[in-house]
Order: structure tokens, then sequence, then C-alpha cells
């Protein structure tokens, strides 16, 4: 029964609310894109620094040194034996030569090395880590998995390196969890305020509407659209203001910190993404603001 | 129609609005609800809408059982009855034919539908001319007309009306009973509650009469 004019009715009904209260609509909007673009911001810094530790992290190694040179179907036997170690990502074999000229290379121009041989070099395995095991404990346990191997003469890695990298994660993923959960709940708590104005300002005609017999689905279906039109306007605005923020960054940023404003996914994707989020806020904040008033 | 049997309400746990109500009201009648201010009348209106719940006795309206009624219920009763508030209930921000159209909407009428009804009944009250107004612009008489037209234009089974003539002078006040009598005529139940004596004797209708919540014989 009347269903398409019902649809029709309840798009003009909204839009006629949302022009009267034009300046309320857009102050919602704009708050929920401020509030958007924050969140936005702090993952986006969130998830590089995060990126930039895991980088720093990937140099965690642990040498293996043995003594004498291997053939290479030694080095292949030897290999597969390291990366079997639990925590091992991968394994590279330095021979004596090479480790010699890599030093060369370190220091070229002068003639320090000029007169060592290659044998005095000990050959060795660069050993990397699986980023799950690099904290102290677990280190050391892939470490006395790496002792156990017969041919091992040594092994050598930085404990101290290790700590200090874990806990330094560690803190920084506590203080964005925690920082995160203050963010998101003072966001909720603006766009709901916010929102709850709307509402407010139209609680006569909901109590009216519920007087000459509307069901709740036709009271909800206005403000539904009008949370769903607020979220849009509220994704573009955080859209925006993310643009301008990462252009102004950008030009002035030095080059070490320039990580810190690539944004971890597509434009389109961030757009999307602001889009669904801003509409499901606008969505959200509308039912539970009205949820107060539909008691009548 | 309406079926009260020894119906009571008590607000916030005080004195009884309402006390040990038993009431039968056939379809197609005219009754007067009459009394001194603070009897109960607008209390018993109020329960035959549903917006207020007895706190004891049982209220059947065409053979359904409404002393706990669901709230998913609510909306089709009150389609079915044209309420005239005492305080009308006119939304300030929409325009007199809006208000009167809202009580279409709500139902899903369509649009050309609800522009034909609307304007016929606004014409009908003789305030077609206010139709693009702010019921605020109006006077408390034709206010009073807006209210009882957006309780007319959906052709309810039963009208209630709380004081529809407490804003009006002795001859709209006629105009408009009469009107009611012609709804009557049509076949609704009417129900109106009133002070006005004159009105009462004028007419020689039935007429229930409260004090202090009780019905005197
Ligand atoms: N919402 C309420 N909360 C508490 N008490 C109420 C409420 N509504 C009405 N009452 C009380 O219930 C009694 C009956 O009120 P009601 O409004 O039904 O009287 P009435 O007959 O309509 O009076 P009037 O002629 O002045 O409109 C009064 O004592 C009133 O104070
Ligand atoms: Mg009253």
């Amino acid at each position: 029964m009347g269903s398409v004019s019902n649809l029709f009715y309840f798009i003009t009904d909204s839009l006629r609310s949302l022009k009267s209260n034009i300046l309320t609509a857009l102050f919602t909007s704009v708050t929920l894109g401020f509030a958007l673009a924050i969140f936005a911001l702090f993952l986006v810094l969130f998830l590089n620094i995060n990126w930039a530790l895991g980088n720093i992290g990937d140099n965690t190694k642990v040498m293996l040194y043995f003594s004498g040179s291997a053939t290479p179907a030694e080095v292949r036997r030897f290999t597969t034996l390291v990366e079997g170690v639990e925590g091992v990502r991968s394994a590279k074999y330095v021979s004596s030569a090479s480790a010699l000229g890599e030093l060369k290379d370190e220091f070229s121009g002068q003639d320090l090395f000029d007169g060592i041989e290659s044998g005095m070099l000990p050959a060795s395995f660069e050993v990397k880590i699986l980023p799950g095991y690099r904290e102290p404990e677990r280190l050391s346990a892939v470490v006395a998995g790496l002792k156990r191997l017969k041919w091992v003469d040594s092994v050598e890695y930085s404990a101290e390196w290790a700590a200090r990298l874990s806990s330094v994660l560690n803190f920084v993923e506590l203080a964005a969890l925690l920082f995160g959960l203050f963010l998101g709940v003072a966001t909720i708590f603006i766009i709901t305020n916010t929102i709850r104005l709307t509402v407010y300002a139209r609680r006569d005609e909901i109590e009216v509407m519920r007087l000459v017999g509307a069901s709740d689905f036709f009271i909800k279906a206005p403000f539904f659209i009008e949370g769903v039109v607020q979220g849009v306007g509220g994704g573009v605005i955080s859209f925006g203001l993310l643009l301008l923020w990462s252009s102004i960054l950008v030009a002035k940023i030095p080059d070490y910190l320039a990580f810190l404003v690539v944004m971890p996914v597509s434009l389109s994707a961030m757009f999307i993404m602001l889009m669904l989020t801003g509409i499901a806020a606008g969505v959200a904040g509308s039912f539970i603001s009205l949820a107060r008033f539909m008691k009548i | 129609m309406i079926d009260m049997f020894h119906v009571s309400k008590c607000y916030d746990g005080s004195t009884k609005a309402l006390d040990d109500i038993t009431i039968k009201i056939e379809k197609g009648e005219f009754l007067f609800l009459t009394g001194p201010s603070g009897a109960g009348k607008s209390t018993l209106l109020k329960i035959i809408f549903g917006s207020e719940s007895p706190t004891d006795g049982q209220i059947i309206i065409d053979g359904r059982n409404y002393y706990r009624i669901p709230r998913k219920e609510i909306p089709p009763l009150r389609r079915r009855i044209g309420f005239v508030f005492q305080d009308f209930k006119l939304l300030a921000n929409k325009t007199v034919y809006e208000n009167v159209a809202l009580a279409l909407n709500v139902m899903g009428v369509g649009q050309r539908e609800v522009r034909r009804r609307v304007l016929r009944i606004l014409s009908y009250l003789k305030i077609q001319h206010r139709a693009n107004f702010s019921p605020m612009s109006l006077s408390g008489g034709e206010q009073q007309r807006v209210a009882i037209a957006r309780a007319l234009v959906k052709e309810p089974a039963i009208i209630l009306a709380d004081e529809p003539t407490g804003n009006l002078d002795p001859v709209l006040s006629i105009e408009t009973i009469e009107l009611f009598k012609e709804v009557n005529n049509k076949g609704t139940t009417v129900i109106i509650a009133t002070h006005d004596k004159s009105l009462i004797d004028r007419y020689a209708k039935r007429t229930a009469h409260l004090e202090a919540g009780r019905f005197i014989y």
C-alpha cells in the first residue's frame, strides 16, 4: 500500500527538514567531518610508524660463524638446516672472500686491508629472523636452536638491540591503542551529541506523528535518510581535510620523516572508507539519539 | 464498539483520576462526557486512544482487548480514531495544509488523494484561505478548526474530541457540533468531552457525567 508514494514522501520530507534546519545539518556534517579526519589521521600515523618500526625490526639478524670453508654442496645443506630452525626467515652464506670484499667496500679508498688474505676472515651465515621471534626471550630460543647445529663455531647477536626494539614496539602499540580508544570514544560522543541536537529540534514532530498513528518505521525513515545525507557530507569533508593535511605537509616535511605522510591505501579506497564510516556514524548517531524520543 | 469494565487510573500512585469506570458505547453513538475540571474526562479519552494505559480494569474496542496494548498495535488503533486534542498539538514549523495532511501521510495515502481530501476538509471547515499559513499565525478558534480538520480528514471510525468548542464563540460552537453530528449520521462514533452545559442541553444526546473519576447518574 502506497510504498512508492511513502518513499517519495520520506525523501521530500527529509530534504525539506534538512533545508529548514540547514545550519544544524551543516554543523553536524562539519563536526562529523573533523572527527572522522582526526581519527583517520591517527590511523595513518599509527600504521606508518608501525610499518617503519617493523622495517627496523627486519635488521634483527644473527651471525653464525664456522671455521674453515665449505664446499657449495655443504653450503646448500647448511642453508637448509639453518632455515629449518624455528623462527628463522632466511639464511645467506657469506664466504670468507666476500666478507673481506664487503669490508673493503665499506672503507673504499683506504688501503687498510691490503695485506689481509681472504682466509683470515671466518665464513658465516647471515640469519634473518621472523617478525614474531624478535623479542629477547624468543630470540634467545632461536639462538639456542642454532647453537645446537654441530658445525657451528659461534653465534653472535645483539641482545641489547633486540630488547630495546621490542620494548619500543610494545610501548608504541600500547600508547596507540589507548590513544585510539580515547579518540574513538570522544568521536562517538561528539557525533551522537551533535545529532541529538537535530533530533531534539524535531521532538514535537515525533510526538505528533505518533499521535496521528505513524508507525515506528514511518518516524525513523526520514531520520535514516538525514543520517545518510549528513554522513555523506561528513565523509566528503573529512576526505578534503585529509587531502589538505597531506598536501601541506608533503611539501614541508624532511625526507627522513616522509614515511609519516604516506597514505597506507589508495586515495579512492580512502574516500570509500571515509564515506562508509561517515554514513554508518550518521545513521547510528541518528538512531541512538532517536531512541530517547521514541518512548512517548 | 467501546467497552470499559471497572477501569481505574492512578497517575504516579496518588489520587485516582478514574475510579472503577464501566461504560458501553455502541457503534454510531453520540456521547457527551461532562464534569468539572480535573474529573478525568481527558484521562478517559486518552485511555481509549492508547496514550495512557489503565491501572486496573479492561477496555475492549471492536472486540479486541486493549488492557495492555502492544506497542505495534497502537498505530493501527490511532489511524481509526480521530482525536481533537485539548491543546491542539499542531506543528508550528509546518503549514496548516501540512499539519492536516500528516494524518493521511502516516497512513500511506497517495499525494494526489491527500491533496483532494485535505483541501476538501479545509473548505468544509472554512479555513482553506489559511492553508499555507503556520498555525501559530491563526486565532485560537482557527487553530481549533485545524485540529478538528486533522481528526476528520482520515474519516475515522471513532472521533474523540477534548473540549472541541473551548475556543469558539457560540455560533461557531454550534456549527462545530453540527459538523460532528453530520459525521455521526454517517455512522461514526463520536465522544465529546465538554464543560459547556448549553450545548448539552441543546442537543439532548446521551451524556455521561464524571466527578472525581466516577460516573454520577
Ligand atoms: N500526566 C498526569 N500526571 C499526573 N496527574 C495527572 C496527569 N494527567 C492528569 N492528571 C490528574 O488526573 C486528574 C484528571 O485529569 P484530567 O485531565 O483527566 O481531567 P479533565 O476532566 O480532563 O479536566 P479538564 O476539564 O480541566 O480538562 C486530575 O487530578 C489531574 O491533575
Ligand atoms: Mg481535560
